[in-house]
């Protein structure tokens, strides 16, 4: 594919990134919509903007399923690309930005927030995500990862006169955009050395053999380096907690899953499309002889299993000692990217389609937790320690009930789909011979076992030292709540059919050509 | 082997080695006998009134924003102008994209206008 070669069309661009139009689109208009809200209909503003959120957001979900999953323009302009690993990405983000908006709607109500910035913010950052996993530029997927960051870095801080919402806003910028200065002077340096940011004009160049070069190692080593802020991977997970904690309880959800699956989502692209091309691993050399390109993973692979394995460990280990049940779940969500990383470090068909699964059933269960913890909290920050979850069990049943549920998900405990994420990951790695790794992964996660089952021991076996005051449960919460525990235990139970559309996802990642 | 980075190195170092020589000549053969009335701004002037910084009001902040839109529309469509010929084989869509560019940002502003983000008051 040569530079020059790029021809504009409007239907192409339609096909290839016709959801981005249409989330662009809603988001501008939304602002208007707004405006005009805020003068006349100011009592329910928050409700009005959360539905029309949701809708623009089902429309992209509709156009990416019934549109972009089954085309064969698969690339626009060397920008972005629509095929099905990145669609099925998308759909993972889209899902977790229409559960957000149905719980932020009550969330916001009951903290007496309710602005309309908030949904256009959410569009945004939803926008930024999916441009991220569908651009095949670097430079591209550079602006899409700022467009995403710089929407979440003010819903971080949207707890306006919360100090530590302020903290956590103000930290999650400054780490951010050092992390996004690595992956910036990476792309720089790859562009001095091959002329091009093109993903696959990258694993051509690569490929004549100029990639043992320290400085091509340099710049992996620090485009790697950016996306592991996003993903929380352990050395750059220091900003995750506190900014979790922080950030509104709805919006941490989002981040702890639409961020997190973009930001795996990019990464497992640009790894198997540049770095390590499924094409040099399936033995089908179309367009390189891909003996010298595979041996990059010679070098990402160690750093990934150093940094799993921490991850898992320093993961779950911190999140034993946290009283704070917001905190521990920042700390199992920086676990969880560990037991993702493995499915990445795995580098063969389950794999991939273990992460791709993994983030699928975490999207579900995380936004889930989050959404009774900000529905047991009253307002934010009114009970979120363990001793305020004793003797919950029996006096709001339900609650407790999905609560439950979606910790014994995350703990990983069959029949739900945290487990069988689990299962595919480490059979995938398994498979691929780091048996030891796997063994310290499932080591790890009898480890988060126990403060997952703790939460539930609180609930359930002890009595209350304190009353506490759960906010009022809005409707579009309990919509949110049905879905994603219903979704755990279908996916847990039936998982084949989600786990077919994985494979045919990660395999298309060899035709973005 | 190497690739043309090595002179890039090579500036780094060097650089390293200047700022880290002149720190540390300095420290090494300078004299330090701290005193309180050293350490003031201005060591022979009048006392200072009240402190350096002063916390200013935030409409500044939002008109800098604001400018900063503008500027950045500046320094994204002068490069294209002035680039146009060279990237005439995109089309008409190259054209559009500007005008597209422009209405993001119109809509920005009329946003701004609207939340009375530009009244003084």
């Amino acid at each position: 594919m040569s530079e020059v070669g790029f021809v504009f069309s409007l239907s192409r661009l339609w096909h290839v990134a016709g959801g981005q139009v249409i989330l662009i689109l809603a988001g501008l208009a939304l602002i208007f919509v707004d405006i005009w809200l805020s003068t006349k209909h100011k009592a329910n503003e928050g409700t009005i903007m959360g539905w029309l959120t949701i809708f623009a957001l089902m429309a992209t979900l509709g156009h990416l399923v019934f549109r972009e999953w089954s085309l064969h323009d698969i690339v626009f302009m060397g920008v972005f690309s629509a095929e099905k690993f990145s669609v099925f990405v998308s759909c993972i983000v889209l899902m977790a930005g229409i559960l957000a908006s149905l719980m932020s709607i009550g969330y916001l109500r009951n903290n007496g927030l309710a602005r309309g910035e908030y949904f256009i913010l959410l569009i945004f950052a939803v926008y930024g995500t999916i441009a991220l996993v569908q651009s095949v530029d670097l430079l591209m997927m550079f602006i899409a990862l700022e467009v995403m960051s710089l929407a979440i870095y003010i819903l971080a801080a949207f707890l306006k006169g919360d100090q530590k919402s302020q903290e956590g806003a103000l930290k999650y910028f400054l780490l951010g955009s050092f992390g996004s200065a690595f992956f910036l002077f990476g792309l720089a340096l790859l562009f001095g050395l091959t002329g091009s940011v093109n993903l696959t004009v990258l694993a051509k160049t690569l490929s004549v053999g100029i990639f043992e070069q320290p400085a091509v190692l340099v710049a992996l080593g620090m485009i790697m380096a950016g996306l592991f802020f996003k993903m929380a991977l352990v050395p750059f997970h220091m900003w995750t907690p506190d900014v979790y904690e922080g950030s509104p309880a709805v919006i941490t959800g989002f981040m702890a899953t639409a961020v997190k699956a973009g930001a795996f989502g990019v990464f497992v692209k640009l790894l198997f499309v540049t770095f390590t091309p499924i094409l040099s691993l399936s033995g089908q050399p179309e367009f390189f002889t891909t003996v010298n390109l595979a041996s990059l993973g010679a070098y990402w692979k160690p750093v990934l299993w150093w940094l799993a394995l921490l991850t898992m460990f320093f993961g779950n280990l911190i999140a034993v000692s946290q009283e704070n049940v917001k905190r521990m779940l920042a700390y199992s969500s920086v676990a969880h990217a560990g037991y993702m990383a493995l499915g990445i470090l795995a580098a063969n068909a389950e794999g991939r389609m273990g992460v791709l699964f993994y983030l699928f059933s975490y999207t579900l269960m995380n936004l889930g937790a989050f959404g009774v913890l900000y529905i047991l909290d009253g307002k934010e920050r009114g009970a979120q320690t363990l001793e305020d979850y004793r003797g919950l069990g029996f006096k709001y049943p339900t609650l407790s009930f999905l609560m439950s549920l979606f910790l014994v998900a995350m703990a990983g405990l069959p029949p739900t789909a945290g487990f069988i994420g689990k299962f595919y990951v480490f059979s995938a790695a398994i498979k691929e011979g780091y048996l030891l790794l796997a063994a310290l992964g499932v080591l790890t996660s009898v480890i988060g076992a126990y403060y997952y089952l703790r939460v539930i021991y609180m609930m359930y076996m002890k009595d209350a030292v304190r009353e506490i005051t759960p906010g009022p449960v809005a409707a579009p919460t309990v919509i949110a709540l049905v879905i994603t525990a219903l979704g755990i235990i279908y996916f847990g139970i039936l998982p084949e059919g989600l786990a077919r559309i994985a494979t045919i996802a990660q395999q298309s990642l060899a035709f973005v050509f | 082997m190497m690739s043309g980075f090595e002179t890039i190195v090579m500036y780094l170092g060097m650089s390293l080695f200047v700022i880290l020589a002149m720190l540390g000549i300095s420290a090494m053969l300078g004299p330090f006998r701290p005193k309180p009335r050293k350490r003031t701004t201005y060591e022979c002037g009048v006392p200072l009134i009240h402190p350096g910084q002063k916390r200013y009001e935030i409409k500044y902040y939002l008109v800098a924003v604001l400018f900063l839109v503008f500027d950045l529309e500046t320094v994204l469509i002068y490069p294209l102008a002035v680039r146009y010929r060279a990237l005439a084989h995109y089309g008409w869509g190259i054209f559009f994209e500007v005008f597209i560019f422009v209405a993001v940002l119109l809509a920005g502003l009329i946003y701004a206008i609207k939340k009375r983000a530009i009244e003084w008051d």
